[in-house]
């Protein structure tokens, strides 16, 4: 997929991710949620640092997401997880996307000479 | 393998030399990113300087981490605003006015039994006090600002300075029509003591506003 082409669509999208993961797992942390996605659709889409925690700290600064720290290798590791909002918040976001993407794929699949 | 101190802190100096990466928080959060990435190039064969070079070139290098820190801090401040607002809000509950009106009451019975040069003073006082106490604590804090602190003053500097200096436009606005400005306004404050109980108890109210925020540090909270 083209890194840029996949970037634009992601934008939009990055938050519900961030919570769909989060949805599944007590915690994670940054490197964890890149990799995650890496993993999940097999090196496909690639979430970027600029991208990842912007979006964290906002979902963070909108209550969806609280922090602990842990010391790790001797290094602070910040952790998040959902808030009970945050996991409300979430299901609410995947409904909607899952709504827009089944209905963009109608589109997508709309024949021509129909 | 986990990196050395020696490692840990060659990351931290590129972060902060490179990067301009100026918040405590933000700058463990990178570090681990940053040492987490170097570490998988290292498990791959690669030195500590190439596996850090890569490592930063996948952060995103200077700029695309300037631009992290630019994002961080509009989200803290937003953060601030918020935590603002709620303070704020819960000064308006019910046991909050009632005790208020109170207050106000009481001061209405008492305020005419001094003298006007006694309630001016005491005017005075009362609102230097507090805006004393937030001088005082930013100095206090000056060595601690390096973290999200910083942000809460720039905050502090940009809302709450804004009462303070309509309050002091409005004490010195009677100067540019009258040569006896000031003794107009301490006429008018002595004539409706009232009007400076609000005043005192509005500066009170938005002094300990910023006290209670600046307490409400957005620290890590540690596992």
């Amino acid at each position: 997929m083209n890194t840029s082409n996949n970037s634009s669509l992601l934008k939009g999208s990055l938050s519900v991710i961030i919570l769909r993961l989060l949805e599944d797992r007590d915690k994670m942390y940054g490197y964890e949620i890149t990799q995650k996605v890496k993993e999940l659709t097999a090196g496909e889409m690639a979430i970027t640092e600029g991208a990842l925690y912007p979006a964290l700290h906002k979902l963070e600064a909108e209550g969806l997401l609280t922090t602990e720290t842990q010391i790790v290798d001797g290094r602070a590791r910040k952790y998040y997880s959902l808030t009970k909002t945050g996991h409300t918040e979430a299901a609410g976001r995947i409904a909607e996307l899952t709504a827009f993407l089944d209905n963009l794929n109608l589109v997508l699949k709309l024949k021509p000479s129909l | 393998m986990p990196l050395s101190t020696k490692q840990l802190t060659a990351l931290r100096h590129d972060l902060i030399g490179l990067a301009s990466i100026q918040y405590d928080d933000l700058l463990a959060e990178l570090v681990d990113h940053y040492a987490t990435l170097t570490e998988q190039k290292m498990v791959a064969g690669q030195s500590f300087d190439e596996a850090s070079k890569w490592a930063w070139f996948e952060l995103g290098g200077g700029i695309g981490i300037e631009h992290i820190q630019k994002d961080y801090e509009k989200s803290i401040l937003r953060q601030v605003r918020i935590q603002h607002r709620t303070i704020l809000k819960s000064y308006f509950r019910w046991p909050y006015i009632v005790s208020t009106t109170l207050l106000c009451i009481l001061l209405f019975v008492l305020v005419p039994l001094f003298s006007p040069d006694r309630v001016l003073t005491s005017v005075f006082y009362l609102v230097l006090v507090p805006l004393l106490l937030l001088v005082w604590g930013y100095f206090k804090s000056i060595d601690q600002r390096i973290s999200t602190g910083k942000l809460v003053w720039q905050y502090f500097q940009n809302q709450g300075m804004i009462p303070i200096n309509l309050f002091q436009i409005s004490l010195h606005l009677t100067n540019g029509f009258s040569e006896n400005g000031s003794q107009i306004v301490r006429d008018f404050l002595q004539t409706y003591p009232m009007l400076s109980v609000l005043i005192c108890l509005l500066t009170l109210l938005y002094s300990l506003s910023f006290i209670q925020l600046f307490y409400k540090k957005f620290y890590y909270k540690l596992a």
